[in-house]
């Protein structure tokens, strides 16, 4: 197998440089609005929310042009959080936990656009002969999403996404259940999942 | 209380099902084998619908299943699915583990691990009749 260059960046907004925050807002609008279909009422080529401030933390995977290749976003459950806000029913019926130890995962994805276009969904099946996912993007993102949430103080994630990420997340490794059950919301089924940092 | 927040199944004694603050809603054995689920939507994966779609000597196909109960706080299983169109156009087996927010607890109400809790919902699952659900789904959707 080719070697894959990649490079990992960690921060909140205000240690990114404006560079990758605006080439992530690109990205982020090309997988989650133009691949995954979500109605997001975005400005074209832009995907931004209230959840992206100053303190949030993101993972950004680039490869060796520079292109984003995978992301995620941390947030804290102690501040106004996705599901919190707008999906408080993926929990269901349990009170949006407001917790040092718990941080919220979204935004979370591994495509790269650059050489072959994959559908997001499409690495839930990129599998090898002992179950794992071959992605070496999905692995690497997750791994630091669970050392920055780790160096964070948290202790479980609170994964809100596609159905087809709970797939991706358990096949990279990791200990993952269903918050409940998927909802429809504007056409796209999303749920909410537990997912345990390991030790 | 109303009817639709019990799980009633073949005589076995109704419950209520009871939320963990860390998301799991824990069952014994006798409270799973109760269970009734209710199909709530199936799918083929992407590339799947392509092939079916587009008529292919198709040999396999994959794609996923969810079910929930009626109850509240609702019981969430889904899993992934394969036909072998080689052995059968009806012969949907389970890919993998199923994914779900029941963890299941033994006669001394200890929690199994989440391995043994999957397997043994997996277990359960085959012994349902979901296979005839998916296999009528995709016909009415792809045919």
């Amino acid at each position: 197998m080719m070697g894959y260059y990649m490079n990992i960046i960690v921060g909140s907004a205000t240690k990114l440089t404006k560079e990758v925050i605006v080439s992530l807002a690109n990205y982020r609008y090309k997988v989650f609005v133009e691949q995954l279909g979500w109605n997001l009422g975005t400005p074209e080529g832009i995907e931004l929310d209230q959840f992206d401030r100053p303190d949030t933390l993101y993972v950004v995977a680039r490869n060796q042009q520079k292109d984003i290749i995978g992301c995620a976003r941390l947030l804290p459950t102690t501040r106004p959080y996705l599901l919190e806000e707008v999906f408080p029913e993926l929990l269901n019926g349990l009170p949006p936990p407001k917790s040092n130890e718990i941080w919220e995962l979204s935004r979370f994805a591994a495509v790269d656009f650059s050489p072959v276009k994959t559908h997001p969904l499409r690495l839930i099946n990129s599998s090898t002969s002992n179950g794992k996912i071959s992605s070496t993007v999905t692995l690497n993102i997750l791994s630091t999403v669970m050392q920055t949430a780790k160096e964070q103080g948290a202790k479980r994630l609170l994964l809100v996404s596609y159905t087809g990420a709970e797939r991706i997340v358990r096949r990279a490794g990791y200990h993952i259940h269903r918050a409940g059950a998927p909802k429809l919301d504007d056409g796209k089924w999303i749920i909410a999942c537990w997912v345990e940092i390991p030790d | 209380m109303r009817n639709n927040n019990l799980i009633l199944n073949k005589g076995h004694q109704p419950f209520t099902p009871i939320l963990s603050t860390d998301g799991y809603i824990r069952l014994t054995l006798a409270q799973l084998t109760c269970l009734q689920l209710h199909h709530l939507h199936s799918n083929l994966y992407t590339e799947h619908i392509l092939n079916v779609c587009s008529a292919t000597s198709l040999t396999e196909i994959k794609g996923y299943t969810e079910w929930v109960s009626q109850s509240q706080p609702s019981i969430s299983v889904g899993w992934d699915w394969l036909v072998d169109y080689r052995i059968g156009a009806t012969d949907y087996s389970m890919d993998g583990q199923p994914f779900s927010n029941i963890l299941l607890r033994n006669n001394q109400q200890h929690d199994l691990s989440e391995e043994e809790s999957l397997t043994i919902i997996g277990l359960w699952l085959n012994t349902l009749n979901w296979q005839e659900e998916i296999f009528n789904y995709i016909q009415s959707k792809y045919s």
